[in-house]
């Protein structure tokens, strides 16, 4: 399932566990969702980049030796907050999506 | 496709749009994913070729995710959209030469130097000053935690290698204009030119980025 909505709430959520760069929060999306989700890979940067700037995750260039550098990206107070509202939004939505769906079991209550 | 192609492709179309800073940033996190992505796969068994193109495969269409990055970042500046880059350093240098020459002089006078020495009590000053405009450029360069000696070294070099040719035409000119015969420390400087010269075009030639992709340079390196 090609996931290409709120991609910026799954971002928030994946971070929650601690902080990761654009590689591992692509991995974890996957594994959290079961290998249901996915994402382009390539679609995660612009999103953390938005996300970086509105002050939702905070980024770090951490060196590798060798290595390319890697951005490391940690969730901040606010992206916190943003996040719990969002999940919020996303709950009730998904409610009432569910309600629409099955009709019969929202009548037999 | 490699991931070297398609970073390279990817660059080429950001750059049409975004700032060389921001450009540098995409580049470096785009490999890094690539790299972690494809050396998993290599572990998995894939053939190193195979790992990449599927590496590149999954992170996606690059005009598609060039269009989307663009939309995230801010249009690039007017100095570079002008391909101006260079005058910022070129401003920078003629002030420090100007501030050299200044320094340089003042010693020459309140010193108890001859003035037959005075243009050498000018490079004496300078010396230390011709790694100054390259140090600080690079030093602006320096981004996103990377401390890139080489280039840091050959844009100083670089800096060094321009004073150091005005220095030698100053030194010759001031000689020959008064009619005056060299002594040991013109030498002394003009060969220190020379070798920075001659060091400056072994650097360039072996170079894999800056001036070392200039077809001039290139040209050396093949034959």
């Amino acid at each position: 399932m090609a996931f290409r909505e709120d991609l910026d709430t799954l971002i928030l959520s994946c971070l929650v566990t601690g902080p990761a760069h654009g590689y591992e929060l692509s991995k974890r999306i996957r594994t959290l969702s079961a290998e249901v989700l996915s994402v382009a890979e390539g679609k995660l940067y612009p999103a953390l980049h938005g996300l970086e700037q509105a002050g939702d995750v905070s980024a770090e260039w951490v060196p590798q030796g060798t290595k390319p550098p890697r951005k490391v990206y940690e969730l901040t107070g606010q992206g916190r907050t943003t996040l719990t509202r969002k999940q919020s939004e996303w709950r009730t939505f998904s409610q009432s999506i569910e309600a629409v769906l099955q009709p019969e079991q929202g009548a037999g209550k | 496709m490699t991931i070297q192609e398609y970073t390279q492709k990817l660059a080429a179309i950001l750059t049409l749009t975004l700032s060389r800073s921001d450009v540098d940033e995409v580049i470096t996190e785009t490999t890094s994913h690539l790299s972690d992505r494809s050396q998993e796969l290599i572990a998995a068994g894939y053939p190193t070729a195979e790992a990449e193109r599927l590496a590149v495969q999954e992170f996606g269409e690059v005009s598609d995710i060039a269009v989307g990055i663009a939309k995230e970042f801010p249009p690039k500046p007017l100095i570079d959209s002008k391909e101006i880059w260079w005058v910022p350093e070129v401003i920078l240098m003629m002030l420090l030469v100007l501030a050299t020459v200044v320094f340089s002089s003042s010693v020459a006078i309140v010193g108890t130097w001859r003035a037959v020495y005075n243009v050498i009590a000018l490079y004496i000053g300078a010396m230390p000053m011709m790694v100054i405009p390259g140090l600080f450029a690079s030093l602006s360069r320096i981004k996103y935690r990377r401390f890139a000696i080489i280039p840091m070294v050959r844009r100083m070099a670089s800096y060094g290698m321009i004073l150091s040719v005005i220095g030698a035409a100053v030194i010759v000119s001031s000689r020959w204009t008064r009619n005056q015969t060299f002594v040991t420390m013109d030498f002394v400087f003009l060969g220190f030119a020379a070798l920075t010269v001659i060091g400056y075009f072994i650097m360039a030639i072996l170079a894999n980025d800056g001036w070392g992709q200039n077809a001039f340079f290139q040209r050396f390196r093949r034959s």
